[in-house]
């Protein structure tokens, strides 16, 4: 029998197609769940940057709304080195370093009596306590009118984004 | 039933594998799409977080904007940057500045993250209010700030209202609403402003005009004189506006005191007596007292580049919380041989004295403000309702204000220019007229403020 008829005629032909087809769909089925898994894992941490800006948000707008006797820390925040690289580390003595790619821009923390800007970290959790972290907040003295607030947020976890940071300033008109 | 299965086998015809495959392709076609949305999901999160940082940098600069406004006090052709320039200056970001707009200012606030300002003229540029709030032609200002951080950009605009404060001691460095007395030897260098008359005697000298409105008169005796005389035109009547003593009252630094357990701080009576070459070094800020003594050769330092404001409130003041059994209450003492603000620089600026009066129209026995025997003062007092003293002493400089000014015995007052631009706190006022956020680039490129 000639070989095209031999495939015409498919006799345990079935079994091979299974194979073939079997070993395609293990393939594609590997590929498919990398890519699901690391879709999975870019949600989630889409996921927490997102909680962790809208944590940052709500911090900064809750600390600028204090009156300027109160924008400030009741005493001087210290540094810890536990967890390696926290926010903390950028204090030094007084001052805190508010700009990370600046050497030198540091400025003595604003302390004082009254103070209602927490001088250690506290930490956060969503609704479901599926996410969690902490909450560091720094007030530096620009000048005797005008200070800096820098609010930096962190998540626990495997999949926690880089320590996300926003800065701004609040003042005292002279009237 | 043999013949019928042998025939749908034979129909098959290799189907297996191509359904396999096209399976397969559909989905991980899904799974491609999926991966894209959640990589622009991932993008997105990004920048919202971007887009919160450059808010948060745009509400720095308007901070730092109406900041510089009233601390500046521009005129109305004028722009602020970090100083008062020129409508069609030069900005500090490269950027070229259209003749009749004010140029941008650009700063930092770190980690990528910085701001760019424009403070508009009051015709240079214009904005809307929102509803409720009325438009003062040719007083608001129109601000407009643009944040960005790392790339993303956001732009708001506010509308700003600002009358500026009330200046004490920019013409004359002695002001009075009734007589101003000098005498003995007394060496004024400093203009002389006064609604009463000036009497000068006993080899005092002026030197500097009187500033005197047209009902007021300067009488010498005994080798008195003044350089310049009454100056004319008259001026207007000088006038004394009140000042707020709630805020003082509520918002102080009295703590430091009583964390600090300086010595004769009484919180309770809010006394503050310094005695016997004690020394206390201030730091800038407000105190709300009853009364102030300070004697026999002590120091009062101020910091230098630190503003130190004193309110010496009265129990006149029924909201003031002092007694009048308080030793000296209302009162601010200040004898034999004591220094205050004396140290570094001496500016007169950086020690304010406020006092409410322990009578409304300085008529008061023993003066509500009495600098007695060897003192140094570098400060300025604004005390409108009391008699300020200031006999037999060594150097006193400022700006003084008072409802009635002694001023004799060999001592002397030299007015400061440092004090020429201070502001009496609460006479200023300032609020938003609006806030929009704009389109994150002007949509005329040389108009800041357009696209609003």
């Amino acid at each position: 029998m000639r070989f095209i008829d031999r495939l015409r005629a498919e006799r345990g032909m079935t079994v091979i197609e299974l194979l073939v087809a079997a070993a395609v769909c293990a393939v594609g089925i590997a590929a498919t769940i990398g890519v699901m898994d690391n879709s999975r894992a870019l949600s989630v941490r889409s996921e927490k940057r997102d909680v962790l800006a809208h944590q940052a948000e709500r911090e900064v707008e809750r600390l600028m709304a204090l009156p300027w006797t109160q924008f400030r820390h009741p005493t001087t925040p210290t540094a810890s080195a536990s967890p390696p690289g926290n926010p903390s580390t950028y204090i030094s003595g007084t001052s805190y370093k508010w700009d990370r790619k600046t050497p030198a821009a540091s400025e003595v923390m604003a302390v004082g009596t009254g103070g209602q800007v927490a001088s250690t970290f506290t930490t956060w959790t969503d609704n479901g306590t599926r996410l969690s972290g902490r909450v560091y907040r720094y007030v530096t003295t620009i000048d005797p009118n005008s200070r800096r607030l820098t609010v930096i947020v962190t998540a626990n976890g495997a999949d926690a984004p880089p320590d996300l940071l926003i800065s701004t300033i609040k003042t005292k008109p002279i009237l | 039933m043999r013949r019928l299965l042998t025939s749908l086998r034979r129909r098959q015809e290799g189907i297996a594998l191509p359904v396999a495959i096209g399976t397969m392709t559909i989905t991980m076609g899904l799974a491609a799409a999926t991966f894209a949305v959640v990589i622009e999901g991932s993008h997105s999160s990004v920048r919202d977080r971007d887009s919160k940082a450059a808010l948060a940098a745009a509400e720095a600069g308007l901070q730092m904007a109406i900041l510089k406004t009233t601390d500046l006090k521009p005129l109305a052709g004028q722009c602020v940057t970090n100083s008062l320039v020129a409508v069609g200056s030069d900005s500090n970001d490269g950027s070229t500045t259209a003749p009749t707009e004010c140029p941008r200012y650009k700063a930092s606030i770190g980690n990528g993250a910085s701001y760019t300002y424009v403070v508009a003229t009051t015709t240079s540029g214009t904005c809307p209010t929102v509803p409720g709030f009325v438009a003062t032609a040719g007083k608001d200002r129109c601000i407009t700030v643009t944040g960005e951080a790392n790339g993303v950009k956001r732009r708001i605009q506010v509308r700003f209202y600002f009358n500026p404060p009330f200046i004490p001691w920019g013409n004359a460095g002695l002001v009075s609403d009734k007589d101003v007395d000098f005498g003995n030897n007394a060496e004024i260098r400093s203009p002389v402003g006064t609604n009463g008359n000036v009497y000068a005697s006993n080899n005092t000298q002026i030197i500097g005009p009187l500033l005197l409105p047209p009902n007021s008169k300067a009488y010498f005796d005994n080798g008195a004189g003044s350089t310049e005389g009454i100056k004319t035109p008259r001026v207007g009547k000088w006038i004394f506006p009140e000042i707020d003593w709630s805020d003082p009252r509520a918002n102080n630094e009295n703590s430091w005191l009583t964390a600090n357990n300086v010595p004769g701080w009484d919180a309770a009576k809010q006394s503050l007596t310094l005695y016997n070459t004690q020394q206390i070094t201030l730091p800038g800020g407000t105190y709300h007292l009853c009364a102030l003594t300070s004697a026999n050769s002590n120091w009062l330092n101020v910091p230098n580049g630190q503003v130190v404001r004193l309110f010496i409130d009265s129990p006149r003041d029924p909201a003031s919380g002092c007694s009048a059994t308080t030793p000296n209450a209302g009162r601010m003492v200040i004898t034999n041989s004591a220094m205050v603000n004396a140290t570094d620089d001496k500016n007169p600026a950086e020690l304010e004295i406020y006092a409410y009066g322990t009578t409304a129209d300085a008529s008061e026995v023993a003066p509500d403000i009495d600098i007695n025997n060897g003192v140094e003062f570098y400060g300025t007092i604004w005390a409108p309702h009391s008699t300020i003293s200031v006999k037999n002493n060594e150097g006193i400089a400022g700006g003084f204000t008072g409802g009635a000014i002694d001023l004799k015995n060999n001592g002397g007052f030299f007015y400061d220019p440092r004090v020429a631009n201070k502001a009496l706190p609460g006479t200023a006022s300032a609020r938003n007229l609006s806030w929009f956020e704009c389109k994150r680039d002007p949509t005329v490129a040389t108009d800041p403020e357009s696209g609003c």
